[in-house]
């Protein structure tokens, strides 16, 4: 519980708030314990959710799973203290010097991948590409249908 | 026999009925949609047919949901399209199919994001560059299954931000590494132990102690009874802000966060019980929690006197039982895997 929040401002309500959060945390055990391992929204609809974007159909659906279910309210309540600071775009135009994780992956791909799986071969081995060379590149299509 | 539309988000086959039908009819949103997306990202290509797919795949597993009903109409999905986040699908998307150009973007806008909110979550840099690795090779996917690569990006479908997104699959990936097969408990002595209840008592006991044993079992489960009963009776979003605050310990600046975005339904819902159409402050958030601690305290006071035949100094003692509860130390441990991972990680991460 949190301090200095609203159980001083109202009398007896301590032990009721002791009581509420006792309570609250057994049915959702209890609750948890229920539901089946896999019977989880996932992570595109909890976020929509917390950054308010479901309908209120949706919305009472989740809200419904949520208050039985202390995995994903969790999640939720972790979405929700994230800083909105963190969420600034980063506004450099190239990555890093030093290696990234995309770098890092890259050449653990190469390292690992042998060259004629197609796709992956191209991915792990190309450098940086300029948009030039990027679309004169024969595996993208051509064309735009739009 | 209906056509079926063969590649959805999570692998169902979709009825080619209605959906497409007004998939048709909404094709200049769409193709407006593409256009500008396109525009945004002119170094990755990715077909319209794609994008099409992707989000009629998505219309066919959220449609119903949000629509309310099986059957939605060409406005239903006109919306639904309308409030996707197109750009970061269409990032997404042209990630899943490996287009590298789109790897660099997608690494520019958000890989100091990834890094400073996994380095927030877990407690040393070796862990969390273990996370990032993760979440990069979960997001490439290096699992084929029937020609098709099985990246993480496929479960993204633009309903949220992309940001947003990310935030939930290294949470999640965090709890991952966290799971700890030595704290399986058994679930019997879990549920047992973290009730409230009269579990501490002597090895000694005297009649006396029996009686009273017997006497403060009554007022217990009378007590719990009650605030069951009237917990029950609150709304899901009533229940869901308590959790917030009681189970999580979220701040009420936190709790308002989600009552605060404009289009949120819980922000429909909160306004309604608190006549309040403005700017949701942390004080409206606390005023709203005394509001609903009066409201749960009446409520559970008439239970006791109604249902239970209390009188009024018997509800003292109902309150003065539950009050001295050893029960009121528990901790929120480990009942099952998810909540203890995740409770680790926030104990040990985040502020």
């Amino acid at each position: 519980m949190n301090l200095n929040e609203p159980q001083d401002n109202y009398g007896e309500s301590g032990i009721l708030q002791q009581l509420i959060e006792l309570r609250l945390k057994a049915r959702l055990r209890q609750e948890t314990l229920a539901k089946a391992a896999d019977d989880h929204p996932d992570e595109d609809m909890v976020n929509a959710l917390v950054e308010g974007r479901l309908e209120d159909n949706e919305s009472a659906v989740l809200i419904s799973h949520l208050v039985g279910c202390a995995p994903c309210l969790h999640l939720t309540s972790e979405l929700l203290r994230a800083e909105p600071e963190m969420d600034e775009v980063s506004s450099s135009a190239e990555p890093a010097a030093e290696p990234g994780p995309l770098r890092r992956f890259l050449d653990r791909v190469a390292g690992s991948l042998a060259p004629s799986i197609e796709e992956d071969a191209v991915f792990a081995y190309g450098e940086k590409l300029e948009p030039e060379a990027s679309e004169t590149d024969p595996e993208l299509p051509e064309n735009d249908p739009k | 026999m209906p056509a079926l539309i063969e590649e959805t988000i999570h692998g169902g086959p979709v009825l080619e009925t209605e959906l497409t039908r007004n998939l048709e009819l909404c094709a200049d949103q769409l193709i407006e949609c593409h256009s500008r997306c396109a525009e945004h990202y002119p170094n990755s290509k990715l077909p319209f047919e794609e994008f099409r797919n992707a989000i009629a795949a998505a219309a066919a597993k959220y449609l119903p949901g949000m629509a309310g009903k099986n059957s939605s109409s060409p406005g239903d999905l006109s919306r639904f399209i309308g409030q996707l986040k197109h750009l970061d699908l269409y990032l997404a998307l042209a990630c899943m199919r490996g287009d590298e150009q789109a790897w660099w973007e997608f690494d520019r806008q958000h890989r100091s994001f990834i890094e400073r909110w996994t380095r927030r979550l877990m407690r040393s840099d070796t862990e969390a560059d273990e996370i990032i690795d993760a979440v990069y090779v979960e997001l490439f996917g290096t699992k084929i299954v029937n020609g098709v690569r099985q990246s993480k990006f496929r479960s993204y479908a633009g309903r949220g931000t992309l940001r947003g997104w990310l935030r939930a699959v290294i949470l999640n990936a965090a709890v991952d590494v966290h799971r700890a097969p030595k704290t399986e408990v058994s679930v019997d002595d879990l549920t047992e132990n973290e009730e409230l209840s009269s579990q501490d008592i002597s090895h000694s006991e005297t009649e006396q102690s029996m009686l009273t044993k017997i006497v403060r079992e009554r007022y217990r489960a009378a007590t719990v009874a009650a605030l069951d009963h009237v917990l029950a009776t609150l709304d899901d979003q009533e229940t869901l802000l308590l959790l917030y605050y009681h189970v999580e310990g979220l701040k009420l600046r936190e709790i308002a966060r989600i009552i605060e975005e404009p289009r949120s339904p819980i922000r429909v819902w909160f306004q309604r019980r608190t006549s309040r159409q403005g700017r949701v402050h942390e004080s409206t958030v606390m005023r709203w929690l005394e509001k609903v601690y009066r409201k749960i305290s009446d409520s559970f006071q008439l239970e006791l006197v109604k249902k239970h035949g209390l009188k009024p100094e018997e509800i003292e003692i109902c309150k003065a039982i539950a009050a001295e509860d050893p029960a009121h130390t528990i901790a929120f441990s480990p009942f099952t895997k998810g909540v203890n991972k995740k409770d680790q990680v926030r104990g040990e991460g985040a502020p």
